[in-house]
C-alpha cells in the first residue's frame, strides 16, 4: 500500500465530499420544508461561484468582503428563487415544481453564458498555490480550507436549529405546517427563510471549490445530480444522512477513480445510488415510512 | 355526418396529408427538421406513457433514445445486415434496458426514479465516450445507412418521412387504444391513487415497469429514426440529460396525458428554435423561462387548454356517441330499471354457506414502541356482518391495513379459508377475494365514475398490452363484460346515469357508494369497510344499512369499523371491541350493549342511559 498517496486521495476526497454534503444539505433542507426535489441547486453553487469571481475583477477589496457580498446576495437570490419557481405552484403536485426547478436552471445556466461568457472563469486562491507537505504527504491547502469551512458551517448550523428560537420555528414548520400556522408561526417566511439558507450554503460550496475547478456554466451540473445521490445514500429527508453521505461519496470517487477507472470517475456516484437503492432503499439514516391508510 | 363517417374521412384527410407534405414543403432542410421532429415525438409519446398515464417521473428519455440509435446504428454498420433489423432491435434492447432500470427504482416512490434514470443517463453517455472498441467513443458512428424497401433505399427526407409519419401514426393509434384498456387504466389507477390500486388488485410494481419499459422501447425506436435519417451520424453528446429535460418539456407542454399533445408538442418545440434564432445566445433563456411560464399558467399543456374549450367538449360528446361503451351505457338508461337495482347474484359462495372465512391469531403490530395491536384473535364466519368498534387509536383500523395487506404485521397470522395471507402484498391479497374501502375516500378521482368501477374488475380480467392495443374481439367481449357488470354495480349503489362524471365531482356521499361499487365489483368474498358511514347523513346512512344488509344476504361477509354505535348495532350478527390494541369483548349486539367492561372503555353512558 502507497500510504502517501492514500492519504493525499483522502485529504481530496474529504473535501470533495465536504462540497457534496454542503450541497446535499440544501437539497435536504428544501425537500422537508416544501415536499419538492430543488434541481436547480447545482446552480445555487455555480452563480455565487460567477459573482465572487465577478466581484474580484471589478472590485480591489479584500476577498473576506466579496465573500460576505456573495453570501448576502445568494440569500437574497434563495427568496427570489422561492417566489419564482416554488410559490406559484405549491399547491400542486410534485411534477410541476421539479419540471419549474428544472426551468430555473437551464435559465440560470445559460444566463450565466450571456453575462460573463462563454470562457471558464479562474477564481482567485484565498490560500497559497504551493502544496503544503506534511510528514510525506502533499496536500493542497484549499482542500483543508473547504474542510475546516464545512465542518464550521456544520456546527453553525446545528447550533442554529437547536439552540434558537427561529431554528426551532423552522423545524416545526418542516415537520407539521397546519400545525406550526396553528401556533402562529409565519410558515410562508419560514419556508423563504429554509430557501435563502439553503441558497446560502450553496455560496459556500461555490466560493470553497471555486479556486479549485474552473468557474463554467456547467460546473453545478453534474455537483448537484451527485449531491443528491448523497443525499439519498445518507438517507433522504435525513441531516446527518445527507452530510455522512456526501463525504461517503466524495472518498469513495476519488478512491474508485484512482483504483478503477478514471474515465468513469463521474459514473461511481450513480453507481453507489443504485446499490444503495436496490439493497438498502432508505439508506444509511432514513427510516422506513409507512403511508397511512 | 355520423361518426364512424367522420373517422372514415379523418383518416382519409391524414392519409392525403402524409402523402402531399413533402410536396408542399419541398425543402430537404424543412423535412429533415420534420424527421427529426417525428423521431422526438415518438420518444415523447413513450415518455407520456410512464409520465403522463402512470405518473412516474422519468429523465433519462434521451438516454433511452440514445440506447436505440446506437443500437440500430451498430446492428446496421457492425453486422452488414438491412436497417430494419437494427430498429426493430432497438425497440427491444431499449425495452430491456427499461425492464432492468426499471425493477430496483420502481418499488420506491417519487422522486427515486427521476434520481436513477439521470444517474443512467450520466453513466450511458460515459460508456458511448469510453467504451471506443463498441461505440467508436466521441467520434460517434458515421455512414449510418439508409432503410430499403426492395430496391428503393429512403435517402432523401422525403422518402425517409413517409416511413417516419406512418410509424409515427400507428405508435400515435397504439398509444392512445392502450389509455383505455385495461393496461391503460391500471396505469391511471396508479397515477391517481396508488395505494387504492394496490388494494384493487393492480400490481403496481409490475405495472410501472411495464409502462416504463414501453416508454423507454418507444424511445429506442425514436432514435433508430434518427440514426438512420438526416446526417446518417450519431454521436454521444446527442444523448445528453438536457435533452431528456427537453423530451419532458416537449410532453409536459403538448398535455400531460395526452397522446396527441405530446407529438404537439414536440413539433413545436423542434421547430422553435428556428423561429427564436434572431434571439441569438439568450435563445435558451427564454425558452427556460417559457418553461417555467407554462408549468405555472398552463398546468394542463396544450391539450388542457383545448379540453377546456365547450367546442371541444361538444366534439368529444359527438366523437364518442358512436363508442361500444356510450352505447352500452344508453342502453342500459334506456332499460329504464329502477332507480336503484340489486346486487348480480351469482357471488363466490352463494348465501348458506358456513364456516369459518378469516381467522386471525395472536395479529400484532408494533410501530417502535408503540403497540397499536398487540395480540388479537379474532375469527369471522362467512355470510355475517362483524363489526370492529373502540376508541380512536384501539387499532382497528390498522388491523383492517394488516388485512388489507398495506401493513406487514410485527407478529400473528392471518388466514383466509385456511390459506395464510400474513404479509403478503396488496394485491396479492385482492386477488384472495378481500376487498376495502377507506375512512378517507379514495377514488381516482381523475376518471369517471365508470372507469373507476372498470378499475375494481382489474383482478377479475386478463387482457394484456398487445391485446389492449390490437383489440381482437376477445378483448372486446370482455371489455363489453366488464362494462356490463359495472353497471350493474352502479345501479345497485344508486348511481345509475352518473357513468361519465369525474369521481371527483360527485358530493361526498355518492363518493362513499362509489367506492362500496369499486370494492364490490371484485367480486369478494371478504369485504372490509372502513367508516363508510362517517360524513354521511341520516337518508344515506339509511341507504347504506339497506345496501350492507343485501350484501351480507348475497353471501359477501363483511368486516366493518365503524363509529356510528346505531349502524353497527343494525347490522352486526357479532361485534368485536377493541381497546389499546387488545381484544376487551365480543358477542352480539344485544350482549356486548351490556358489557360494563365496553361501557366504561368506549360506549359510555349515552348507551348505557339508553
Amino acid at each position: 500500500m502507497d500510504w502517501p498517496t492514500n492519504l493525499q486521495m483522502l485529504t481530496a476526497g474529504l473535501a470533495m465530499g465536504s462540497i457534496y454534503a454542503l450541497v446535499a444539505l440544501g437539497f435536504v433542507l428544501i425537500f422537508n420544508a416544501v415536499g419538492v426535489v430543488n434541481f436547480a441547486q447545482g446552480e445555487f453553487v455555480m452563480v455565487p461561484a460567477f459573482v465572487a469571481v465577478w466581484l474580484m475583477d471589478m472590485l480591489k477589496i479584500p476577498f473576506g468582503l466579496i465573500y460576505l457580498i456573495t453570501v448576502i446576495f445568494m440569500g437574497i437570490f434563495g427568496i427570489v428563487f422561492q417566489r419564482v419557481a416554488y410559490y406559484p405552484l405549491r399547491n400542486r403536485t410534485f411534477l410541476p415544481v421539479i419540471i419549474s426547478t428544472i426551468g430555473v436552471s437551464i435559465f440560470l445556466r445559460n444566463g450565466a453564458q450571456v453575462v460573463f461568457g462563454a470562457e471558464p472563469l479562474l477564481m482567485h486562491r484565498p490560500t497559497p498555490p504551493n502544496v503544503l507537505k506534511i510528514t510525506g504527504v502533499f496536500v493542497d491547502p484549499q482542500y483543508i480550507v473547504i474542510i475546516v469551512c464545512t465542518l464550521a458551517l456544520l456546527a453553525f448550523q446545528y447550533f442554529f436549529f437547536e439552540k434558537t428560537s427561529l431554528g426551532k420555528k423552522m423545524q416545526a414548520t418542516a415537520q407539521d405546517k397546519e400545525m406550526a400556522r396553528l401556533l402562529g408561526i409565519r410558515v410562508a417566511t419560514m419556508i423563504a427563510i429554509t430557501f435563502a439558507y439553503s441558497s446560502i450554503l450553496g455560496a459556500a460550496a461555490g466560493i470553497l471549490i471555486g479556486p479549485i475547478f474552473y468557474v463554467t456554466k456547467e460546473m453545478g451540473g453534474l455537483l448537484g445530480l451527485k449531491a443528491f445521490c448523497s443525499s439519498i445514500v445518507g438517507g433522504f429527508g435525513s441531516v446527518p444522512g445527507a452530510v455522512l453521505g456526501g463525504i461517503f461519496l466524495g472518498i469513495v470517487e476519488v478512491f474508485a477513480a484512482y483504483y478503477i477507472s478514471s474515465a468513469y470517475r463521474d459514473a461511481f456516484a450513480f453507481i453507489m445510488l443504485i446499490l444503495v437503492l436496490l439493497f438498502r432503499p432508505q439508506g444509511f439514516f432514513g427510516e422506513k415510512i409507512a403511508q397511512k391508510a | 355526418m355520423n361518426p364512424r363517417t367522420a373517422k372514415s374521412l379523418l383518416v382519409a384527410v391524414i392519409a392525403l396529408a402524409v402523402l402531399v407534405f413533402p410536396w408542399i414543403v419541398n425543402s430537404s432542410y424543412w423535412l429533415n427538421l420534420v424527421n427529426l421532429a417525428i423521431s422526438f415525438s415518438i420518444a415523447c409519446l413513450g415518455l407520456n406513457i410512464v409520465l403522463g398515464y402512470a405518473g412516474q417521473l422519468s429523465l433519462a428519455q434521451a438516454a433511452f433514445w440514445g440506447v436505440g440509435a446506437y443500437t440500430s446504428a451498430l446492428v446496421a454498420t457492425r453486422l452488414g445486415v438491412s436497417a430494419w433489423p437494427g430498429m426493430i432491435a432497438a425497440f427491444a434492447v431499449a425495452g430491456l434496458f427499461g425492464v432492468l432500470l426499471g425493477i430496483p427504482t420502481l418499488k420506491l416512490t417519487g422522486h427515486y426514479l427521476a434520481m436513477t434514470t439521470i444517474g443512467f443517463g450520466v453513466i450511458l453517455q460515459l460508456i458511448l465516450i469510453n467504451a471506443i472498441w463498441l461505440t467508436n467513443g466521441s467520434d460517434g458512428i458515421t455512414k449510418i445507412p439508409s432503410p430499403r424497401i426492395g430496391s428503393i433505399e429512403l435517402k432523401d427526407p422525403s422518402s425517409f418521412f413517409y416511413l417516419a409519419a406512418i410509424t409515427l401514426i400507428l405508435l400515435t393509434w397504439a398509444s392512445i387504444r392502450l389509455k383505455g384498456s385495461r393496461i391503460g387504466r391500471a396505469f391511471l389507477a396508479i397515477q391517481g391513487n396508488e395505494m387504492a390500486a394496490e388494494t384493487v388488485g393492480i400490481d403496481t410494481t409490475y405495472y410501472k415497469v411495464v409502462a416504463f419499459a414501453l416508454s423507454a422501447a418507444y424511445a429506442g425506436f425514436g432514435g433508430a429514426l434518427f440514426a438512420h435519417s438526416g446526417s446518417h451520424y450519431i454521436s454521444p453528446d446527442t444523448f445528453s440529460f438536457d435533452q431528456s429535460v427537453l423530451l419532458l418539456v416537449m410532453a409536459v407542454l403538448g398535455g400531460n396525458g395526452s397522446a396527441v399533445g405530446a407529438v404537439v408538442g414536440a413539433v413545436l418545440l423542434t421547430l422553435l428554435p428556428e423561429v427564436l434564432r434572431f434571439l441569438k445566445d439568450s435563445y435558451m433563456m427564454f425558452y427556460a423561462a417559457g418553461i417555467i411560464l407554462i408549468m405555472i399558467f398552463m398546468p394542463g399543456g396544450i391539450a388542457g387548454l383545448i379540453q377546456l374549450l365547450p367546442v371541444s367538449q361538444r366534439l368529444r360528446v359527438w366523437w364518442n356517441q358512436g363508442s361500444a361503451t356510450t352505447q352500452q351505457v344508453a342502453a342500459a338508461l334506456a332499460a329504464g330499471k329502477p332507480a336503484r337495482g340489486s346486487l348480480p347474484a351469482a357471488v363466490v359462495n352463494g348465501p348458506g354457506a358456513n364456516g369459518t372465512l378469516l381467522t386471525l391469531k395472536g395479529l400484532a403490530k408494533y410501530f417502535g414502541g408503540l403497540k397499536a395491536v398487540d395480540g388479537v384473535d379474532i375469527e369471522v364466519r362467512r355470510g355475517e356482518i362483524q363489526a370492529l368498534i373502540g376508541p380512536n387509536g384501539s387499532g382497528k383500523t390498522t388491523i383492517l391495513n394488516m388485512l388489507s395487506g398495506l401493513y406487514v404485521p410485527t407478529g400473528g397470522a392471518i388466514l383466509l379459508e385456511g390459506t395464510t395471507i400474513t404479509g403478503r402484498k396488496p394485491h396479492v391479497i385482492a386477488a384472495h377475494g378481500v376487498s376495502r374501502t377507506f375512512q378517507n375516500i379514495r377514488l381516482f378521482g381523475e376518471l369517471t365514475v365508470l372507469d373507476n368501477v372498470l378499475i375494481g374488475q382489474h383482478g377479475r380480467s386478463k387482457a394484456g398490452v398487445t391485446s389492449s392495443v390490437l383489440q381482437p374481439s376477445s378483448q372486446q367481449a370482455e371489455e363489453a363484460a366488464m362494462r356490463g357488470k359495472a353497471l350493474e354495480m352502479l345501479e345497485f349503489v344508486g348511481l345509475r346515469g352518473k357513468e361519465f362524471a369525474r369521481a371527483n365531482s360527485l358530493p361526498y356521499g355518492q363518493q362513499r357508494l362509489l367506492e362500496l361499487a369499486r370494492a364490490l365489483a371484485s367480486d369478494p368474498k371478504l369485504l372490509l369497510l372502513d367508516e363508510p358511514a362517517a360524513g354521511l347523513n341520516a337518508a344515506e346512512t339509511e341507504t347504506l344499512v339497506e345496501l350492507l344488509l343485501q350484501i351480507r344476504d348475497q353471501g359477501i361477509t363483511i368486516l366493518l369499523v365503524e363509529h356510528d354505535m346505531s349502524l353497527v348495532m343494525n347490522v352486526s350478527d357479532h361485534i368485536i371491541v377493541l381497546n389499546f390494541g387488545k381484544k376487551i369483548a365480543e358477542g352480539s349486539a344485544e350482549a356486548i350493549e351490556k358489557n360494563q367492561e365496553v361501557i366504561d372503555a368506549y360506549l359510555g353512558t349515552e348507551v348505557g342511559n339508553a
